[in-house]
């Protein structure tokens, strides 16, 4: 192969990858949260509203991103295994059923997730790995940090 | 020109040297201690500015700390604020200074969330009324006003009323739920009032909300006959309920004790209870972690039925057992509850026993929800507390589900009943069911 299409091979290759790079979820909490690590079962228990206390006792506070965001369709399709209607029908039925009083409370940018993890000290949200700061705590997943290769929370390679 | 030299005795000559010298050195010495005095002045004078600025810096620091501690507080406050929810305008008629409504309350009251739910509905064959099949018709449902509030972190109530025509075409409003809840925490839960008797699965999650399951009808053994249904749907009392995850499976339970069943099937016993026994049941859930969105478990649930009389005056012996099978994952849903019923006449040792069952499948596919239940109620024969009701048949259910958005569905089902008294198996229903 000469130098010019191998040159063009490799643009396109990396153009690609580019493309198609996996977007991490960092679930964050507030700093002063004594919890660094949750397992994957304990984060989808939590943002599905079934376990809503913190081990210390606090009630938790789930903070959601909006419909048709990234950020949550990540969620939806890796932790509520869903879809927007879906979790409409979910949150509304847990209500009804009189498991929750309020629903989760939506905000809408990562920025903003972070100005509310930063104001409520038991709140939980999920931002693009990308966004995270010193303002917030990052919690592992099952042991695995955000970027790690063993964290599940991500757009491409989800978890079987 | 040659200058001349200067010389100081050409003034007055070696007899004024001496003095002159005397004054010139007395002189300098003067002028030498005069210099040393200004300087000690300067360097007090520099001791006491320095001493000054350093008060000033001192001073301005303090200042800077409480006002920085000071911005801290605003931020905090403004920050409160900022989660409140805004607060109403004042009326503009008020007076000034006056405080009207919530306003004038030191504490907000707490705020509700309320949502109604509704269906109206076509029906074509399925039923009979007065020894005849009942013509086609047009028909309300039920409209249901769920209003749920927190009135403190733990604390919360739900009420549900239902507005619905009844089958002699009179209106009727009931109170179907009215519970307060207390959540100390995951495990540890009550609630007071009256609840949804948690058997199984159907009964407490979907319940007077259409809108939230698949199919149009209820399973048999929780549908309505003549205002009452074959198990005690509703109970009013106390129920401790939980949920605790470990590490292979997660637990869920609920017990309870009721006023329990009132002396006629059809009733619930809100006000007061007809005998000095309780009901007490309680259910256990198990989600194995292996299988995700699959969940399993087992009811019970005993009481001392009141007698009736005059048609029946001995108190009957309840116990119900029922288990639910349960997979809810991604598009699919696939729900099974069985429950057995069995009264027990301690006067003749006479045991009645009611079965049920169902089986439904659906699956989603985009806005549809094509879906199949199998439904078979068997009715204890000759049970005195149902009466006259009888009802004992098969159920085969094929329908559709369209969302056609995302607070509204509609529903087209057929039905191929196998009951001895239809003229006809064959049944369709059409439902329209909304939430707002």
């Amino acid at each position: 192969m000469n130098r010019p299409i191998a040159i063009v091979v490799l643009i396109s290759a990396l153009a690609g990858a580019a493309a198609v790079r996996a977007m991490d979820l960092a679930v964050v909490v507030n700093r002063s949260n004594p919890v660094d690590e949750v397992s994957w079962r304990e984060l989808a228990a939590i943002f599905e509203l079934r376990q809503q206390f913190w081990k210390g006792g606090d009630r938790v506070a789930v903070i959601i991103q909006p419909a048709r965001c990234a950020e949550r369709n990540v969620m939806l399709k890796q932790v509520y295994h869903t879809t927007d209607e879906g979790l409409n029908k979910y949150l509304l039925n847990r209500m009804f059923t009189g498991e929750i009083s309020d629903f989760p409370q939506i905000a809408p940018s990562n920025e903003k997730v972070k100005d509310e993890i930063r104001k409520q000290v038991n709140a939980i949200g999920f931002i693009d790995a990308a966004a995270i700061d010193k303002t917030v705590k990052v919690l592992r997943i099952d042991g695995a940090a955000v970027h790690s290769d063993k964290y599940r929370l991500r757009s491409a390679n989800p978890p079987s | 020109m040659r200058q001349p030299k200067f010389k100081p005795a050409a003034f007055g000559g070696a007899r004024f040297r001496w003095p002159t010298a005397l004054c010139a050195g007395l002189l300098l010495a003067h002028s030498q201690a005069w210099s040393a005095a200004d300087e000690l002045d300067e360097l007090d004078e520099l001791k006491g500015a320095f001493a000054q600025l350093q008060r000033e810096n001192t001073d301005l620091r303090n200042r800077l700390e409480t006002q920085a501690q000071a911005i801290e507080q605003l931020v905090s406050r403004l920050e409160a604020l900022e989660q409140k929810p805004p607060v109403a305008a004042p009326n503009e008629a008020t007076m000034p200074g006056m405080t009207v409504g919530r306003d004038a309350l030191a504490i907000s009251p707490p705020r509700a969330t309320i949502q109604w739910f509704g269906d109206v509905n076509f029906q074509d064959g399925g039923e009979v009324r007065n020894d005849q099949s009942q013509p086609s018709s047009f028909s309300l449902g039920q409209l249901g006003l769920m209003i749920n509030s927190a009135l403190a972190q733990n604390v919360s109530v739900l009420s549900e009323i239902v507005f619905q025509y009844n089958e002699n075409q009179s209106a009727s409003t009931t109170v179907e739920r009215l519970q307060l809840q207390y959540n100390l925490n995951d495990l540890i839960n009550f609630r007071l009032g009256r609840i949804h008797t948690p058997f199984g699965f159907w009964n407490e999650t979907y319940h007077h909300g259409t809108w939230f399951q698949t199919t149009i009808l209820r399973p048999e053994i929780l549908r309505f006959h003549d205002g009452g249904s074959v198990l005690p749907i509703h109970s009013v009392g106390l129920e401790m309920y939980g949920y605790q995850p470990f590490s292979a499976l997660d637990l869920q339970y609920s017990v309870g004790v009721a006023n329990g069943r009132a002396p006629n099937y059809n009733e619930t016993q809100n006000s007061y209870d007809s005998n000095t026994n309780k009901a007490v049941y309680a259910v256990l859930t198990l989600a194995p972690a292996a299988v995700p969105g699959l969940s399993f478990g087992v009811n019970g649930y005993w009481d001392k039925i009141p007698p009736a009389p005059p048609g029946r005056v001995e108190t009957l012996n309840e116990s119900i057992w029922g288990a639910h099978l349960v997979y809810l994952r991604d598009r699919l849903e696939l729900l099974s509850e069985a429950t057995h019923i069995e009264h027990r006449d301690p006067v003749n040792s006479q045991t009645f026993t009611t079965t049920g069952m169902y089986a439904q499948a659906g699956y989603q596919i985009g806005l549809f929800t094509p879906y199949y239940r199998y439904d078979r109620l068997s009715l204890g024969e000759g049970d005195p507390y149902y009466g006259p009701l009888e009802v004992t048949e098969t159920r085969n259910t094929l329908g559709i589900r369209w969302d056609l958005i995302n607070w509204a569905a509609l529903k087209f089902e057929y039905q191929h009943i196998d009951q001895v008294n239809l003229s006809s198996p064959h049944a369709f229903y059409t439902q329209g069911t909304f939430t707002f």
